[in-house]
């Protein structure tokens, strides 16, 4: 009865909050940020999982396999589908330089002190070395969904730094994606070619770039057999389940394979406005699904053979360096500046927000095999999340209110002409 | 240069979406074996496996569909074909056990589409038509048995395979006539669905379907007492057998209701996202009702199965037919069902075996033309005892050829059952509702078709 009951919690869950508008509510900003962004659905699912309530079993878990792969694609794909080339070479330097200034800043402050870390703890080999590069890529994120927030409010709707802001946070997660990637192809020791034992981590690279290209190519054929919202659900799905399962399967991110082939289709102007409204209509219910996955198979401790403390103490450390290094970036970034209107040094403080990106990551992460390792980053990653959302109002607001150090008037940005 | 047609002028000669329909399904194919290639150099993830399978039956199933489309077939027989081919039993892409862990996803689908066929059962559309429904059904129950078992019988002689002497042949002959019975709502609402087709003919078709298919319990378990009276000596007929068919099918059916009240006043109080809440509620439905009859089992010893599919059935009659929101329902319903067609039917053309239909090809032939011959010549009979107009006269009878789950469920308790002569009648049964799970959906096609009651496809509004 406890799956039944548990689905039935899902359920309810899901389609009572599923047309919620938290944007207004009276609330702190901190408790509006996490119900706009949806990570209380982490909590909640945690709240249902294993380690709580047990509401959520492990067969519960397994049973939504499918749909949590699913969900991870769904994401990688729409993130893909956002990076035109066409866009992006319209954007001034500064807006080119900055994301990834910015998302290197949280993930070298964070990645380099776990590497020392794991290595200490769980000893030499590649799985610290991959748990390091996954906390990186979490560090690296930034969401835009809070700055999005105060760009409804009136005084700050035609603020150029919040879309500065915005623009940053979009691109930066891209270098997450990247990394994130990276990693798990770093994890295989076997070459993708028998017999050619060289470069095994870039034939792998090779061939995760291969299947999201693939992936993109199969996407592009799709409206070719039919345009119309109905048909493409049943390809979209189909593509998108065989793509991730394949990606899975062959232990590799269906994340990153994901944002392959939706970078691939954003290229690709002829047909990608039929994929994207595909993945449009989708991706909102999928990122909701996988946030209550993510905390249902969050354990906080457990498997890591660390005590809920020390985790949480880990956790603090590591959301601390990644303050730092994200200010850091911010700072250089804002000395190093020739734009007409500079923007205040200490505006890394406005990226602190990670996301459901970084949860899709920890999840995937997760997915790929759980080691003490996968539980600590999951952990970590998941508490960065939500203790970030809380917060970022107000260094958001912090940043805005802080004068610009330039007087002239700034040209349109590119967050400006994308929303 | 006629005769030097190349590769290029081939394929320029195929029409556009079939040709992208193959270029798809040989990319997809391509990197199936790619990928299981791969898989001898890594520690593959086995639940990762099962994803990647469902992901390529959608893929090559609907372009399969599409084919068959183009070729004038319900798309539905693609999907069973594409199931087939890429199945254990040709080509081996989906190896059998991906088959067999995607059986839970299987049993979702079939529950969502008995939602489907309550949904599209319009009790205004049949008013005026009931004494058909019983006329068919009447004549469909009488002809079938009666030349099932009178084919069987003179067939004997010279058809191997049968079970040998009088009363085992008599059994065997009442329990085949018992599973000829059986149709396949699931293809028929499918069909009627990817046709969209409306109207009086079509609605009498679903209705005598789904009342077919609940009727066949009930016989199958009287036919079966009768074959356990007839071969066990000292067994007397179980009259029982019945009221416990009966209690169950009557408290699936009160469920069904509050279930269906139960979606009436969560559309209408909380405003729910229909097509998420129809996922969910198929997904519902199917643990819902196994929970409850092991509840009854282990607490009560109280051995009553709720039938999901006919939970499922009636909740989608009640909200149909009982709510404001019908039309809405019906339509959420038609959104999200054509990637559960093509997974549920691709599963089941996965999992047909044609071992059964190579060991005992004459046995399966005689007793496919038995059915046939039966439920054409009961409806042509039923259809003229209700005056129905001529037209419906001559299509009704091919309206209820395929067959699907429900029947090799039957068959296999059949082999079950009754060991010593059991297989030798359930195994020809398997290649029977294999042969007519092919057939059927493209037979009713042609039927509704026929009737004028189908209209352009709702997928590309």
């Amino acid at each position: 009865m406890t799956t039944l009951l548990s689905l039935a919690a899902l359920l309810v869950l899901v389609l009572a909050t599923a047309h919620r508008q938290p944007w207004r509510l009276p609330l702190p900003a901190g408790v509006r940020m996490l119900l706009v962004t949806r990570s209380d659905f982490l909590l909640i699912g945690a709240l249902l999982g294993p380690f709580f309530l047990r509401v959520v079993d492990t067969t519960t878990i397994e049973i939504l396999r499918p749909f949590s792969s699913l969900a991870l694609g769904f994401i990688g794909l729409h993130y893909g589908l956002q990076l035109d080339a066409q866009r992006l070479r319209k954007v001034p330097p500064f807006y080119k330089l900055g994301p990834w200034v910015q998302a290197a800043g949280g993930a070298v402050a964070v990645g380099i002190p776990a590497w020392f870390f794991f290595r200490e703890v769980f000893g030499t080999g590649r799985e610290p070395v991959v748990a390091a590069l996954v906390l990186a890529a979490a560090a690296a994120c930034s969401t835009g969904i809070p700055l999005e927030m105060l760009a409804r409010e009136e005084k700050y709707r035609a603020s150029p730094l919040l879309m500065m802001l915005r623009h940053l946070a979009e691109m930066g997660e891209l270098l997450a994606l990247v990394i994130f990637g990276l990693a798990l192809c770093y994890r295989h020791e076997n070459p993708v070619i028998i017999g050619w034992d060289a470069f095994i981590t870039l034939q792998w690279i090779g061939f995760s770039l291969l299947l999201g290209a693939l992936f993109g190519g199969v996407l592009l054929l799709l409206p070719r057999v039919g345009r119309s919202g109905g048909r493409m659900m049943v390809t979209g799905i189909g593509a998108l389940l065989f793509f991730t399962g394949s990606a899975s399967f062959l232990l590799l991110s269906p994340l990153f394979v994901s944002l392959i082939a939706g970078i691939i289709v954003a290229n690709v102007p002829s047909e990608s406005r039929h994929i994207a409204r595909f993945a449009t209509r989708a991706e909102p219910s999928f990122v909701l699904f996988l946030l209550i996955v993510a905390g249902a198979v969050w354990q906080l401790n457990a498997g890591s053979g660390f005590g809920i403390w020390e985790i949480v103490a880990l956790a603090f450390v590591l959301m601390m360096l990644r303050l730092i290094g994200k200010t850091a970036a911010g700072w250089i970034l804002a000395k190093t500046t020739h734009a007409a209107r500079e923007p205040p040094r200490r505006f890394g403080l406005g990226l602190v927000a990670q996301g459901s990106i970084s949860a899709a990551l920890a999840l995937d992460y997760l997915q790929s095999g759980s080691t003490p390792e996968t539980r600590v980053v999951v952990t970590v990653v998941l508490l960065a999340v939500l203790a970030t959302e809380l917060i970022s109002p107000w260094l958001i607001l912090h940043v805005l209110e802080r004068k610009p150090r330039g007087t002239s008037a700034p040209k349109a940005g590119p967050a400006e002409s994308s929303s | 240069m006629k005769g030097s047609m190349n590769w290029y002028d081939v394929s320029r000669s195929i029409s556009g979406v079939t040709r992208w329909a193959l270029v798809i399904i040989v990319a997809a194919t391509g990197l199936m074996i790619i990928g299981k290639t791969l898989a001898g150099v890594v520690n593959t993830s086995a639940p990762s496996a099962v994803i990647q399978g469902l992901g390529f039956l959608l893929i090559v199933g609907w372009c399969t569909g599409l084919l068959a489309e183009r070729m004038g077939l319900p798309r539905l027989t693609g999907y069973i074909v594409a199931g087939l081919l890429v199945g254990p039993s040709v080509i081996g892409i989906l190896e059998s056990d991906i088959v067999e862990n995607l059986g839970p996803l299987d049993d979702l689908a079939s529950t969502f589409i008995a939602l489907v066929a309550g949904g599209e059962l319009r009790l205004a559309l049949l008013r005026g038509h009931w004494r058909s429904i019983f006329a068919w059904i009447g004549g469909q129950s009488l002809a079938v048995p009666l030349v099932v078992i009178g084919g069987i019988f003179l067939a004997a002689p010279v058809v191997p395979g049968l079970p040998a002497g009088g009363s085992r042949l008599l059994a065997a002959a009442v329990v085949i006539a018992a599973i000829s019975l059986a149709r396949s709502p699931a293809a028929t609402v499918a069909v009627i669905d990817e046709s969209n087709a409306r109207g009086p003919f079509t609605e009498t078709v679903l209705a005598v379907t789904i009342a077919m298919d609940t009727l066949v319990i009930l016989l199958f378990g009287g036919a079966m007492s009768f074959a356990g009276m007839l071969v066990t000596p000292g067994a007397a007929f179980n009259g029982g057998i019945f009221l416990g068919l009966g209690a169950e099918i009557g408290l699936s059916i009160v469920m069904g209701v509050l279930v269906g009240f139960l979606v009436i006043l969560a559309v209408r109080v909380m405003h729910l996202d229909l097509p998420v809440l129809l996922a969910a509620l198929a997904f519902l439905i199917t643990r819902l009702s196994r929970e409850i009859s092991s509840v009854l089992e282990h607490r009560w010893d109280v051995h009553l199965h709720l039938e999901p599919l006919l939970v499922a059935l009636t909740a989608g009659i009640v909200v149909q037919n009982l709510s404001r929101r019908g039309e809405a329902f019906t339509e959420a319903l038609e959104r999200i069902a054509p990637p559960i067609y093509v997974i549920f039917f691709g599963l089941a053309g996965a999992s047909l075996d044609l071992g059964a239909l190579r060991s005992s090809w004459i046995l399966v032939l005689l007793l496919i033309g038995l059915r046939a011959f039966g439920l054409y010549f009961g409806s042509w009979i039923g259809a003229a005892a209700a005056r129905d107009e001529p037209a419906w006269r001559w299509l009704a009878g091919w309206t209820s050829m395929s067959q699907a789950g429900v029947s090799l469920g039957l068959a296999a308790e059949v082999a079950r059952r009754y060991p010593e002569w059991g297989p030798s009648v359930s195994t020809p049964l398997v290649a029977v509702i294999a042969v007519n799970q092919l057939m059927g959906p493209a037979l009713l096609d042609r039927a509704l078709r026929k009737s004028g009651e189908t209209h352009p496809d709702k997928l590309d509004a």
